[in-house]
Formats: C-alpha cells, structure tokens, sequence
C-alpha cells in the first residue's frame, strides 16, 4: 500500500485542478445586455484558409452595416469567428461551443459538405439557425429540416446546370476527375442520374486521395476514355489546381468544367497556364469578372463596395478580385430580413420567416435570385447560375475570367 | 501499359526521395537509437526554404543549393540539441516525447513562416519526354539522378572520411568509439546535420512536383520510415531500396490496380508491408540486427 | 513537517481526499453549463483511454501508438452496430470493448517476433492500418465524413442527455482506476506483467509465458480502450477517422509519459495537464500548435521525469530518513533462522511431481553442442546432475559454463545433444522449464527493481491459484480471498528469511548482499527441484559467502538440488558434492572437489601448460583472489 501514500500529492493537485477549472467555468453573465451573436466556422488557416477570411470579411462588413444603421432588434451584433481546419472533428467542437458556451443566434459554416454533414443534426436539435454558403451536398438538407438552410448552389443544381452546359455545347461524353470526398461521391452519382436519358455518356469517375504525390496516372486513365467533358467537381482550390496540371501534363484536350474549386484565386496562382479554358459554374461573380459596378445587380454591387471599403481589393498577379464571399454575405442578409420580419430572435419565428422568402436577383448580396419554402431550403432554381471561362489578359501575364453563355462555347 | 509505366516511373520518383528520407533516418538512428519524427519536418523546411531563396530572393539554383544546405545544418544541430538532450538525461522513452516535440514545434514554425497554403515551385528545368502516352517530367528525371547521387556521396562519406567512420564506430559502440578517440558528441550532431541535409534536400527536389506547404513533411516522413524499415536500419543502400519498393507499392496500388482495389488502399498497403517486415523479417532487406544500447 | 504529517496520516488524508474529489465530480455538473459538462466528459474519456494506455506501457512494457485506432474501433464498432444494424446501444457497448479487446489481443501476438522499440512501430503501422480502413470501408463507416447521429443510450423512455453522459463517464473512470489498481497492485496477473516489464528474463525464469501475459495485459488495455471509445461516440454522437488518427495517439502518449507511466494518478495529471495547456493557449489560435510543440519541450528539460515523476522523487527526497542498517546491514546466518521443514511446507515441495530419489541423476546432458556463427562454444558437453546434491560448474572466463545453463533451461536453442530432466525431454520453450521443476538465478542480480521485497516474491506464486483475471478485476470476493492467501505465505516467507522489515521496500534498495538472498528465494517460489545459480557468491564479503555456503546446504537439505556455476573456487571445494570442470566447451574433468584440485588438466586450464609442481590449494587460493 506504499503506492497511495505516495500518490498522495497528485491527487491533492487534480484535486486543485479540477476546483480551479470548475470554478472558472460557473462564471455565467446576464444574456439581455449582450449583443447578439453570429458563429462563422470554416477553415481560416491551409490551402484555402483564405476562404475562411473571406467569408468572415463579407459577413462582418454586413454586420457592420447592421450595426451603424442601429442594430438589429435594437442590439448590436457580435461575430465569433472559429477555424477548424477543414476537420469535421473540430466543426463538431467549434459548433457545440457556439451553441451551448456562446449561445449564438445563427451558425454560418461549416464550410464543405463533410465538416457540414457532421453538425447537422447538431445544429437542428439545439433549435439554432444556421446557413450554410460553402457545402452543396444534397444529403445535408435531406428529410427536410427545420433550422438549416443552404445559401449556396447544391451539387444537384451545379450537376445539373453542368450537364446542361456540356449538352448544349454539343459534347458526347463526360468523366468525373475527383478527390474522394462527399462531393465526388455525389457527383458521380448524380452524373449517372443525369446522363440516363440525355444525348450525353457518362463515362465514369476517377477518384484519387489528397495524399496521392502524383495525379498523372489518374489524368492518364482519364485520357484515355477519350471524355470530351472532364468536371472537376471540388471546391477545394488547391486540389483543384493539381486536377487541372495533371490534366494538362498528359496533354488532355478534354473540356475542363468546375464548381467552385475553379473560382478561387490560388486555382490560378497554383495552376498557372493549365488554367486557361477550364469553365465553372457559380453564382453571380461581376467583380472578378471585371464587371462595371452599374452593370452588377443592385444588392451585390452594394455587398462588394461594402467589402472593399473596409478590407480593400485584391490585386493579384493571378485575378483581381474583392476579398469577401457574395455567398456569406448573402447568409446574414438572409437572416437579418427574417429577423427583423420575425421581430425576434425566436428560431422558429426566424424559421417561418425564412421559409417565406422570396427575392429577386437585384435584391440580394449574391447577385442571384432566392426564395425558400417550408419544404425546400435550396436557395436557387435551375437557370439563375453563370458560368465562367478563365482566360490570359492581354498582358500576357494575368488571369481572368469572363462569363460565357451557354451554347456559345467556342 | 502506358499506366502501368507512367505508374512506374511516378513511383520510382516518390520512392527515391522516400529512398533519401530513410537514408536520413538511418543516420540518426545509427548514433542515437532515435527514431527521429520530425524527420519530415526537415523535407518540408528544405522545400519552403528553397521557394524562399529561388522565388523571393531569386538566386540561382546553384546558390539555393548552397543554401538550402546551410539552413538544414543549422537545423539539424540545433533540433538535435532539443532533441537528445533530455534523452541523455532520462534516457528511456524520452525521445518520443522530445522528437514529438521538435517535429511540432519545427512544423508550427513553418506554419507561422508561410501560413499552410501550399506553393508552386518551379522545376529544375521545364519540359518532359514523351513515349507514347507516357510522360516524364524532366524534375522526375533530375530526382532520380540526384538521389543517386546523393546516395554515393553518403556512401563516399560513410568509408572515406573521419566523420563517417566515426558514425559507424558511433553506431557500433559509445564506449568503443569514446576509447578509439572519436569526440562521441560532435559524431551525433554532424549524423542530425547530415540528415537534415540529406532530407532537406529531397524536399527541394519533389517539392516541384507537388505543391510545397508547411505540411507536407508529415506523410512524407512517415513514408520514409517504412522504408527504413523495410530497407533495414542501419544500411545506406538498403534505405534506398526500400523507398523504392514503397514508392513503386503504394503508387501500384493506387493507379495501377485501382479498379481491383479502391485507389485508397495505397497507405495501407505501404503500413501492411512495414507490420509483415517487422514480423517476418525486422531486420529489413539489407540491415543488421540492432541491438538496444545500453 | 507537512511531509511527515502526510506520511504519518496517510490513511485519513487519502479516505478524504478521494471523498473529496468524488463529492466534486459528483456535484460539478450542478454548477456547469452544457458546454463545460461536455467538456469534463470528454476529459473523462480521456482519462479512461489514458489509463488503458498506462496498463500497456507502464505496467507491461508494452510501448503503444496503437490506443487511439482501439479506441476506434470500439467507437466505431458501436456507431455501426446502433446506427446501421439497429442494436441496443447498452448491447453494443459490451460488442465495442469486445472488438477493441480482440484487435489489441491480435495485435499483441506479434510481440512474439518483435520486443520493445520494434513493437511502438508496429503499433504504429497498426494505428495506420485501422485509420485507413475505417477511411476506405465507406459503406460502413462513412468514409472520411466519418458516422454522426449516434443515437444515445436510454435509461426507461429517456435518452442520456449531456450530463447523465457526464456521469455514466465518470462512474466508468473510477470503475477503470479501481478495477486497474485491483489488476496491477492486487493481483498474481498484475505482478506477472510488472515482472515482464521491470525484467523479462527473470520473469520468464519464473516460469511467467511472456506471450501470454503481454496478450492478456494487451487485450485489456485494448478493451479498456474501445470502451473510452464506447462513451465517445456516444457522447459525441459523431465521429470521424481524424479523431482517431496518430495524432492523437500520440498525444495520448504524451500525455502518459508527462504525468508519470506506471503509476495509477500519473497519466490523469498528463491529461489534465495537457488539457489545460490546451484551454490556456486557446485564444492564441494561430500559435496553439506551435506553444503546444513548445509547453512539450520546454517540459523535457525542465521537469525529465514527467509531473509524477518529479513529485515522487521529491516526496522520497523528503521523508526517507538516513537508516544506517540499510547501508551496514547484520548479516544473520542462515543457519540460524531457515529451517527445511518450514520451507518445505510453505514452498510445497512435497507436492512437487518431479521428485527423484536421491542419488540418481536429475538432470542428464550428452552431447550438448551450441555455436555462434563459426564460434564452437559447446562442443559436446556432457553433465549429470544427481538429486540432493550440490553440483558445481567450474571454468575459466570463456569456457562455456553460462552456454551450457541457457541450453539447459532452453533460453538458446542447442544445435545437437539431448537434455533430459526429471526423465522427460527439457521443454522447448524457457518459460516451461520453472514449470517441469528447474529454476535459475542469474549472475548480475535479476531483481524486478522498481517492485517491492514481497512483491518480489509473490511474483513468484503467479502459477498458484486458479482464479481469473476478470474477477481480480472487478475485486470479487474468492479473488480477494486468493490474494489474502498468497500475502500470508509470502509474509511467512520473509519472515523465516529475516527479510520482514524490508517487504515494503523497494527491491533495488536493498543491500546487495540481500539482493541475492530475495533472488534465491524469489528463484525458490516456484517449488523448484532443482535450482541453477550463476556465480551467487560474486561481489559478496567473506561473512555473506558463508552464510550462502550455509543457506545452500539448508536448501538442499530441504530435498532441492543445486547447480552452482562459481567462480570463487574457495567456496566451490567448500559446499559441492561434486563438481564438472569445463574449458573451451568441452568438459575436461569430474568428480568430487577433492579428486578435480588434482586434476593436472584442470591445473593447466586455470593456469596455463608451463606451470607445473606448485602447491594447488595455494595457486587455487590465488585464482579466486583474482577472479573475485
């Protein structure tokens, strides 16, 4: 029994431990006089941590327009802002401390489906509002739930329109290049859906991991289907980008088509000239696009200026573009007119105010028409998505991208 | 057939800077009996180090070289200084617990440096050859000359200099080498300087292949330390064969017979391989038995 | 003195001090909102996986990377089981401790092939291995999005909710300490894992199969694992293989060694200690990892030993008093105290099934040939061991004798000859041979060092008793009762060997001189017939040699026969009945010690060819001085 006399000491000190901790936590502070508060959760650090960033500079520039004009319901609101790496694990225990610690009014994010899939039923127990701008996966929003809304293009929207796209421009088979996340599982699935009866072979999926070192076989095989559409469905720039090297490694002259894996500004600086040609599908993107601001739908010509006064443009050598996400901004701007149509922060007053929207697309941040009803949180309907084609900029040095219309495809 | 070859020659690629990893880690284990885990972490420093000088500073490669060798020395001495010494003085499973540490703090620290986005890293020189459908790269080309190259100066090193039989006398005995003269300390910081030149290097050279990030040195790493595995510690050459055979493994796995088995089953083949060598044959293709040291 | 006043109030201060604790974990959730109950939980899981790790490395040796992929696999074994299949969850978490157990026991097997640093790798390779199934096996496990929605399990109508899983947690963090103080301070299986740890040699001298009892500690741990897994997954209700993955297997094994391996409070303190690193450092996001990899370091150089380490060396430091009898100790003869008749009752040898009469060859060798690479070390040797005697093994330094014991005992495989003990075949495995009536005592003290004098000993009655390791386990009654019996016989033990005063004391802090008498003893637990010692007598005084010369001649009075390999030549000729001479592997002479200092070979192989006519018991004399 020598062992407990000596194993004394320690326990005194998890004694001291476990009080101190506990006593620290029952610190509990009144609720009424405090802001509200918004939870964005998405990766801010990585490959694409930009993301992230951006996000949370469209969704604080709206929250600074909420709160110079008064508030909302009289309080100011507050964003708390969470990094989780892209690990789902990490989404749980961002989101589990937004709800029970932070008690926010609504979630943004997770961004990506799997980080997303992992808090929903989370998120839908606790009773809280959340609105995702970054995870298309159709399973998210399946059996109808009553607090999550989507404020992105689904991959049943973006597959579909894609589909269209290549059909329309005449070509006679597609493949799928993929990391195998959520996303290409989805795709590939949904391409088998799509190209059932349509003028269109669908010739099958190429899935690789992210630790794969050398994508050149996969671009090999891919090759040698002879796919006239290769899509590159992720939204995940970097990976995006070894997609397309690959692809262009082996001297693939198929038709690269993307989501928004395509749109983001390292996909060019991290691919280069493999770049060029490859088209996606997204909402609005008058901005980068190089648009003229009285050309831009209202409400996002308003959304962009609101970003780049407070955190500037972004003139890099790959695109210019604004930093922020007309998407995210779009989420709060949704909640907000529930909100102040509900006249609380009642989740379910907020919910039915929500699920009785309906805007056109001048009216919205993302520059794209939305409206929800009870029975479907897809915030947009087949034909309200561009596309986008990336180009050289006469320099000869600098990318861009323009919108291309269907069916006119060089 | 062209998948197969185009498989082939990526493998042999990955697998001659999995072959320079190991040499790395052999180096260490053989003076210290440390199984290093921030090894990895000098292959991302070595690459991120290397896009500093050529991308930001534009020097020519040959100073990149130079330099990149400079900045891995100093890492090396100074990680082995944090790493070996609490394990001279408790002995015992320390190393885990310090080389953990040194791997976190070195991947953190680059983090810190270059954020996590990843970086492209322009090849030795551009272009490729063709067979057919078949592509190599000219870097591809260039990698498997310079592991080799690498692996007979480290040969060269091993037999013809002091230091370098002062590492084996080191591997074979403290007490033996302590009594032949050979400065025990200063042997084990040259071998941590040594391999952090020697991996740091590789980093340089796969890093145009795949995009460099702060993060890239842990799968790499962990690769690597198959191979020594399955090479045999304690074996230069055996190093190299054995990152050859997990290269050309894992990408077999992955590309070439991915409609048999899902393309996922690369890492598993690869730690499958390391479980039945150490079972069936823990010395390794071309090792010594190794004895703890006392 | 504070120290003293813990130490002599020990009792009290521990009964309330665990009261204490337990009152606050027990009332803490009151006072906690959702967030913080979630997060003691989780720290109570951890804890639960942290103290399955210590079993396997801190009491069995068993360096691990593989606990956080167990863990795993009972988290996911339940997920899939209730979310897929529709079970119980209360059923399924027996299944998830099950599987993990199993996996661990598979795993465990391979410590047959491989020991010590080659068995962290290859849990390693295995904690990869199950990441990156679980990863591919997308049908079930839901692939790198992982399995979320586990239903929790329900108590009547109602379904646990945050804080009843606070206390089905804690409840299984005290069952985890308790039932593991029970296994590894309180049972025959518990010391047999110690011993494997402190000294797998010895241990397998006495008779402990090492393969099996590193499966069992294993599959223990493993299931203790996958049950932290268990409560988990249900308390999380999502899991994913990045929570699984070596990242925090290694964690967890920081954690371990921070706080102290092989003792019970230690990896608690590590996981408390990491966990509110972790909190503090929360609001430097960016530098979290970096202050982590930090705080790890900066914790090697300061505190080496780990928190409990630290803190025991000074709690030791503090209150061991200066005792001048553990440095000078009063050698009592044995001749005074060690009576046959009591050994042979408490040792049961009387029940021993090997016995031979005496006079007639216990132990019969021919032939035994044993080389390393070309190196001949045994060239064929032949030896007979008659019952009741005290046999001595003489040569000089390179001639075999320390060969020839670890082929008798089967510790190296023989290339030729036969070996036959008791008129059976010696057992192939080194283990077996204690069992078949033949124990040896080692030439560098072999004591399991960091266990106490009783322990010692008691570790030596791992093959009395018949009661199972689960029982032990949960502190069932018979299992007490057993372990009750087995503390009086080795009290009784120590008391006839004037050892009583030191039971408590830790092993390596005994004088050496009765280190050796504790390794003759421990080697006599075992109800041997025959007893090998190497070279007892080295490093002892004159008064200590004698009083071995007497303790052997009690011994083999008592009916047990001895083989002496010594080097001291003096006390040979003294105590043997009869000696075997060997040199260069082969054996040059035989007889009694009077016929062997005649021997003109024997001469000449202690002292070379050229001398010849010099007075023998004086040249003998003088070879003992210089191997002594």
């Amino acid at each position: 029994m020598t062992y407990n006399r000596k194993s004394l000491p320690t326990l005194l000190l998890i004694f001291v431990m476990l009080f101190t901790l506990t006593a620290s936590s029952t610190i509990v502070g009144a609720q009424d006089e405090e802001p509200i508060k918004v939870g964005l959760v998405s990766p801010f650090t990585g490959a694409i941590g930009f993301l992230g960033v951006w996000m949370g500079n469209s969704v604080q520039a709206e929250i600074n327009r909420i709160n110079e004009n008064g508030g909302l319901l009289g309080r100011q609101v507050e964003l708390i802002t969470r990094d989780d790496e892209i690990n789902p694990a990490r989404s749980v225990e961002i989101v589990r401390e937004f709800i029970d610690r932070e008690e926010v009014s609504l979630i943004i994010g997770p961004s990506f489906s799997s980080n997303a899939l992992a808090v929903r039923d989370l998120i839908e127990s606790s009773g809280t509002i959340a609105i995702f701008p970054t995870a298309g996966t159709v399973e998210l929003l399946e059996n109808n739930p009553r607090y999550l809304y989507r404020a992105q293009e689904s991959t049943a929207l973006t597959a579909a329109e894609l589909v269209n796209f290549a059909i329309e421009n005449g070509y006679a088979s597609i493949a799928i290049l993929s990391p195998d996340d959520a996303f290409g599982q989805d795709y590939d699935a949904l391409l088998e859906e799509l190209t059932e009866d349509a003028d269109i072979e669908y010739l099958g999926a190429e899935f690789f991991r992210d630790d794969d070192q050398d994508l050149t076989p996969y671009a090999l095989r891919i090759k040698d289907t002879g796919a006239e559409v290769v899509i590159v469905p992720t939204g995940n720039s970097s990976i995006a980008a070894r997609a397309v090297v690959a692809l262009d490694s082996v001297e693939s002259e198929a038709q690269i088509l993307g989501i928004s894996g395509l749109q983001g500004y390292t996909f060019a600086q991290l691919a280069e000239d493999a770049v060029l040609g490859s088209i996606f599908v997204a909402t609005y993107l008058g901005y980068p696009a190089e648009v003229a601001f009285e050309d831009m739908p209202a409400r996002y010509a308003e959304h962009v200026q609101l970003v780049i006064d407070e955190y500037g443009a972004v003139e890099g050598a790959s695109l210019n573009t604004y930093p922020g996400t007309s998407l995210a901004g779009l989420a709060v701007w949704l909640w907000e007119q529930a909100v102040i149509e509900a006249g609380t922060l009642d989740a379910d007053a907020v919910a039915d105010a929500l699920d009785a929207m309906s805007y056109t697309a001048d009216e919205t941040p993302a520059g794209v028409a939305v409206s929800f009803t009870p029975e479907n949180h897809e915030p947009f309907g087949e034909g309200s998505l561009y596309f986008y084609e990336w180009y050289l900029k006469d320099d000869g040095e600098s990318y861009g991208f323009r919108e291309v219309v269907m069916g006119e495809d060089e | 057939m062209d998948i197969f070859i185009q498989s082939l020659i990526g493998g042999i690629t990955v697998g001659a800077i999995y072959g320079l990893i190991a040499i790395g880690f052999n180096l260490i284990f053989s003076t210290t009996r440390v199984l290093n885990f921030a090894q990895g972490e000098y292959l991302a420093a070595g690459a991120l180090v290397g896009y500093t000088m050529s991308e930001v500073w534009n020097w020519s490669f040959g100073f990149v070289i130079f330099g990149v060798i400079a900045v891995m020395a100093v890492v090396g001495v100074v990680s082995e200084r944090l790493i070996m010494i609490p394990v001279r003085r408790v002995g015992g499973l320390a190393w885990i617990l310090t080389t953990l540490g040194a791997s976190i703090v070195m991947r953190n620290g680059l983090v810190v440096l270059y954020g996590r986005e990843p970086y492209r890293f322009p090849a030795l020189s551009d272009g490729d050859i063709r067979f057919g459908e078949v592509v190599i790269r000219h870097q591809q080309i260039w990698i498997i000359v310079a592991a080799v190259v690498l692996l007979i100066l480290n040969e060269l090193f091993a037999r013809r200099t002091f230091f370098g039989k002062a590492i084996r006398a080191t591997a074979h005995s403290y007490d033996t080498a302590a009594l032949m003269g050979i400065p025990v300390g200063l042997t084990i910081s040259i071998s941590f300087a040594l391999s952090a030149i020697v991996t740091g290097l590789a980093g340089l050279l796969i890093a145009p292949i795949v995009f460099a990030d702060a993060n890239m040195g842990l799968l790499f790493g962990l690769k690597g330390f198959v191979a020594v595995i399955v090479g045999g510690m304690g074996s230069a050459r055996g190093a190299f064969v054995g990152g050859m055979i997990v290269g050309i493994l894992d990408t077999f796995v992955r590309s070439v017979l991915s409609d048999v088995i899902p393309s996922g089953y690369g890492n598993l083949a690869v730690f499958a391989l390391l479980a039945a060598m150490l079972l069936f044959r823990p010395t390794g293709i071309m090792g010594q038995a190794i004895t703890d040291r006392h | 003195m504070t120290l003293d006043f813990i130490k002599h109030n020990a009792r009290i201060i521990r009964l309330t001090s665990i009261f204490i604790v337990a009152l606050i974990v027990f009332i803490a959730p009151q006072f906690l909102d959702r967030y913080w109950t979630f997060f003691f939980g989780a720290l109570g899981i951890t804890i639960i996986l942290a103290t399955s790790l210590n079993l396997a490395i801190g009491y069995t040796g068993l360096v691990s990377i593989v606990h956080s992929g167990l863990y795993g696999v009972g988290a996911y074994t339940v997920a899939i089981l209730v979310k897929e299949f529709g079970w119980s969850p209360w059923i399924a978490l027996s299944m998830g401790v099950i599987a993990a157990a199993f996996v661990g026991a598979i795993i465990s097997l391979t410590t047959v092939r491989v020991s010590h640093l080659y068995f962290a790798i290859v849990t390693l390779a295995f904690n990869a291995i199950i990441v990156e199934v679980i990863r591919e096996s997308r049908d079930l496990t839901g692939g790198q999005i992982g399995i979320f929605s586990i239903p929790r399990p329900a108590l009547g109508a109602e379904k646990l909710d945050d804080r009843a899983m606070y206390y089905l947690i804690w409840l299984g963090v005290l069952f985890s300490l308790w039932s593991l103080h029970n296994l590894v301070d309180n049972s025959r299986y518990g010391r047999s894992f110690r011993a494997l740890k402190s000294n797998e040699p010895a241990a397998i001298a006495l008779g402990i199969n090492p393969l099996g009892y590193k499966m069992l500690s294993f599959s223990l741990s493993a299931g203790m694992a996958g049950f932290a897994g268990v409560l988990f997954a249900y308390l999380n209700q999502f899991i994913s293989p990045q929570l699984v993955g070596l990242e925090f297997g290694l964690e967890l094994f920081v954690a371990v060694l921070l706080g102290g391996s092989g003792t019970l409070l230690g990896p608690i303190l590590g996981v408390v200690f990491l966990a509110s690193v972790r909190e503090f450092i929360k609001d430097y996001a960016q530098y979290q990892q970096l202050l982590f990899g930090s705080v790890l370091i900066a914790t090697m150089f300061l505190i080496p030993k780990g928190i409990w380490g630290e803190l025991k060396a000074f709690y030791v430091k503090q209150t061991s008093k200066f005792n001048p009898d553990d440095i000078n100790p009063t050698i009592s003869d044995p001749a005074d105290y060690l009576d046959p008749a009591t050994i042979r009752s408490l040792l049961e040898l009387d029940n021993n099934q090997h016995q031979i009469e005496t006079g007639k060859p216990i132990l019969e060798a021919q032939g035994v040939v044993k080389s390393f690479g070309g190196l001949q070390a045994l060239r064929g040797v032949d030896l007979a061991v008659n019952a009741g005697t005290i046999h001595g093994l003489i040569g000089p330094n390179g001639s075999g004798k320390s060969t020839l014991i670890n082929c008798l005992t089967s510790s190296m495989e023989r290339n030729e000859g036969s070996i036959v003990y008791a008129n059976q075949n010696t057992p192939r495995y080194a283990y077996r041979v204690a069992k078949s009536g033949m124990v040896r005592v080692f030439q560098i003290p072999h004591l399991f060092g960091d266990m106490t004098v009783k322990e010692n000993i008691l570790t030596g009655f791992h093959g009395r008793g018949n009661v199972d390791p689960i029982s032990y386990i949960m502190g069932l009654p018979y299992a007490r009762r057993e372990e009750a019996e087995m503390q009086r016989i080795a009290d009784r033990l120590l008391e006839v060997a004037g050892l009583q005063d030191k039971a408590e004391m830790q092993a390596n802090l005994l004088p050496h001189g009765q280190q050796r008498l504790l390794e003759v003893l421990r080697a006599l637990t075992v109800s041997p017939s025959l007893l090998i010692l190497d070279e007892p007598a080295t490093g002892l005084v004159t008064r200590e040699v004698q009083a071995l010369g007497h303790l052997l001649e009690k011994l083999r009075d008592s009916g047990i026969t001895i083989l002496l390999i010594e080097h001291n030549m003096a006390f040979v000729m003294s105590v043997c009945d009869r000696v075997t001479v060997l040199e260069e592997g082969e054996k040059i002479a035989e007889g009694t010690p009077t016929e062997v200092q005649h021997n003109q070979r024997v001469i000449a192989a202690y002292l070379g060819e050229s001398v010849k006519g010099i007075d023998i018991e004086k040249t003998m004399q003088e070879a003992v001085e210089r191997y002594a």
